[in-house]
């Protein structure tokens, strides 16, 4: 068990946080130190990118489990070699501007004291998530479908309620986050079901509050009691978000290891921290990086593997704030860029049409 | 607007928050200066909110099949109100500050409701997160190099292929949400019914029937041929002899 959370970690916290250089450059020159934080969610984002990639073409070809593992395994690999590539290059060419809002800003009390009341919100988060079940209906689908896969090889080829045969479930089949869920079954020996209900809540909602620290460092770069006030009134925000079956919040700590949820707590937020960055380096009379764009691309086709109506929202999401940017800064060219980011949920939206 | 309306009340279930969302988009329409945020947090909410409270917009996404509470996943809600409320805070110094900060994370708790509070949560009884009796019932019902056909009770059917997927079952979770399957109505009676059970459940080739200790037959099922093969955690697991259970040779 010890070996296969190991490799889970592996596979969901240092294997992101290496590819996510090749996309950190810019955010770590701005904070003027390097970002973990940023490299993990980023990270992420473009590996789940590269697993839709790779596991739709798979899955309408009836392939299996083992091939994807192969081919996500090659790709992982590849993005890794390139990810330290990139960042010797990077710290040959520059030495960090240390940012006077950074590491070594000393923090006052109020500021400590209202980290650490986030911080125990936090963990009770992670603890709650480990030690209580939930009785979720939708489970009986996306847990299944993983532990099939898992065990036999077979994606969407199975009925997850039943077990018997049946013809490919196409909804859910271009939207297989529950088959990375099964990857990380079978590489670590642990079963699906210990992997999206344990192991799994603890990465995501610690990912998800990771994304909203980033986007507090985003909205309050002088750091100290306004991003800690930020990071509490989240916490009660989340914990408190039962007002709803409905909301993203409930669903981070209900259905954490579920894409949906993954969608509307993690992959929405960080395009939220993406736009905000455009928007304020398009004020800043600057040029937006590559990096952005990639990182922009990735968590639009990371919101497609969560969902199948994760491709029209995560579109529809880009094109308001897109517009927006636009207009109020009448930078027309602005769209090139950002219909290239649009080619993924595009594509995806065109196949479901297509195919259904 | 009547049905979108309709679809934000459900999804803000108590209202409070939509009202700190809605309070929150203003202050900042009236009080944020910095072209970035007031994008992000006033153009963006109110273009979203006016395409998704769109009548024609509802229509075209529902003929589509669309999942409609899930677009408002796409509101900042919580980072907003969290931005606006550090930004109110910010105006005052001191005891006011803390006052003021007390005061919002009081109001942000009150006007929310515990996730935890939801009582389909329970203590996990193991690291699967199904109940102990499913991890016990599967493992004694396995057979190593097939697949074994069960009948279980209603309230173990979420999770019985969540943990062994080489269980079926002649019916799972599409039962509980209305679907009718003949099998389920007679398995679910108080008293089943026997002569109408063991026919259908043999045409559906079920090795294994499980039932709580405590049910109810029409006759004895070992006239029928079923033999109890375990007794655990208040359930008794029957073995039909009538249906071959052959174990593949290593």
């Amino acid at each position: 068990m010890i070996t296969g959370i190991l490799i889970i970690a592996a596979a969901t916290v240092l294997l992101p946080v290496t590819v996510g250089a090749l996309v950190s450059g810019p955010y770590e020159r701005e904070l003027g130190r390097s970002s973990p934080v940023f490299r993990w969610v980023s990270g992420q984002m473009i590996l789940w990118a590269g697993f839709l990639l790779v596991s739709v073409p798979l899955i309408l070809t009836q392939g299996k489990l083992w091939t994807l593992l192969f081919l996500y395994g090659v790709l992982s690999l590849c993005l890794v070699l390139a990810a330290v590539l990139v960042s010797v290059r990077r710290n040959r060419n520059r030495k960090l501007r240390r940012n006077p809002g950074g590491k070594g800003q000393s923090r006052d009390r109020t500021a400590a004291a209202l980290w650490g009341c986030a911080a125990v919100l936090f963990l009770f988060q992670l603890v709650m998530a480990c030690a209580m079940a939930y009785e979720e209906g939708d489970d009986a689908y996306y847990v299944a479908v993983s532990a099939v896969a898992e065990s036999g090889g077979t994606m969407y080829y199975v009925l997850p309620y039943t077990g018997g045969v049946t013809e490919l479930d196409l909804r859910h089949a271009l939207a297989p986050m529950p088959m990375w869920v099964a990857c990380l079954a079978r590489v670590s020996g642990i079963p699906s079901s210990a992997v999206a209900h344990v192991i799994l809540p603890v990465v995501l909602i610690t990912m998800a509050h990771g994304t909203y620290y980033l986007l507090s460092r985003r909205l309050f770069p002088e750091g100290g009691r306004k991003a800690a006030l930020f990071m509490l009134l989240i916490q009660v925000l989340v914990l408190f978000g039962g007002y709803s079956l409905y909301s993203a919040e409930n669903f981070l700590l209900v259905r954490t290891a579920q894409g949906k949820a993954i969608l509307a707590s993690l992959v929405i937020p960080f395009l939220f921290l993406l736009f905000l960055t455009i928007a304020e380096q398009v004020q800043e009379e600057q040029k937006p990086a590559p990096a952005v764009w990639v990182s922009l691309a990735a968590a639009l086709a990371a919101g497609c593997l969560c969902s199948t109506e994760g491709s029209g929202l995560v579109a529809l999401l880009m094109g308001a704030a897109g517009i927006c940017t636009v207009v109020c800064y009448r930078r027309w060219k602005l769209f090139i860029p950002m219909a290239g980011c649009l080619a993924t949920p595009v594509c995806m939206s065109l196949l479901y049409f297509l195919l259904d | 607007m009547g049905n979108a309306l309709k679809v934000l009340q459900e999804y803000m279930g108590t209202g409070g928050v939509l009202i700190l969302f809605l309070f929150a988009v203003i202050y900042l329409y009236l009080r944020e200066k910095r072209k970035p945020r007031r994008i992000l947090f006033v153009y963006v909410p109110i273009l979203l909110l006016v395409l998704i409270l769109n009548p024609l917009f509802f229509r075209l996404l529902r003929e589509m099949d669309v999942v409609y509470f899930r677009l408002f996943w796409l509101l900042p809600v919580i980072v907003e109100i969290a931005y606006c409320a550090v930004m109110i805070c910010e105006t005052q110094k001191g005891r006011a500050y803390a006052a003021l900060a007390v005061v919002f994370v009081t109001l942000t708790a009150a006007l929310g409701r515990p996730v935890y509070q939801n009582p389909l949560y329970s203590p996990a009884e193991n690291i699967y997160h199904v109940p102990d009796s499913v991890v016990h019932i599967c493992d004694a019902i396995q057979v190593p190099g097939r697949e074994v056909m069960a009948l279980f009770p209603e309230e173990l059917l979420l999770y019985v292929r969540q943990y062994s997927p080489v269980v079926c079952m002649p019916y799972g979770r599409e039962v509980l949400t209305g679907v009718y399957d003949a099998l389920h109505e007679t398995a679910c009676a108080e008293k089943v019914d026997m002569e109408q059970l063991v026919p259908l459940s043999r045409e559906k080739s079920c090795h294994y029937l499980i039932f709580p200790q405590k049910q109810r037959f029409s006759r004895e099922p070992s006239d029928y041929g079923w033999e109890v093969f375990l007794e655990t955690d208040g359930y008794t697991v029957y073995r039909d002899t009538g249906v071959e259970l052959a174990v593949p040779e290593e």
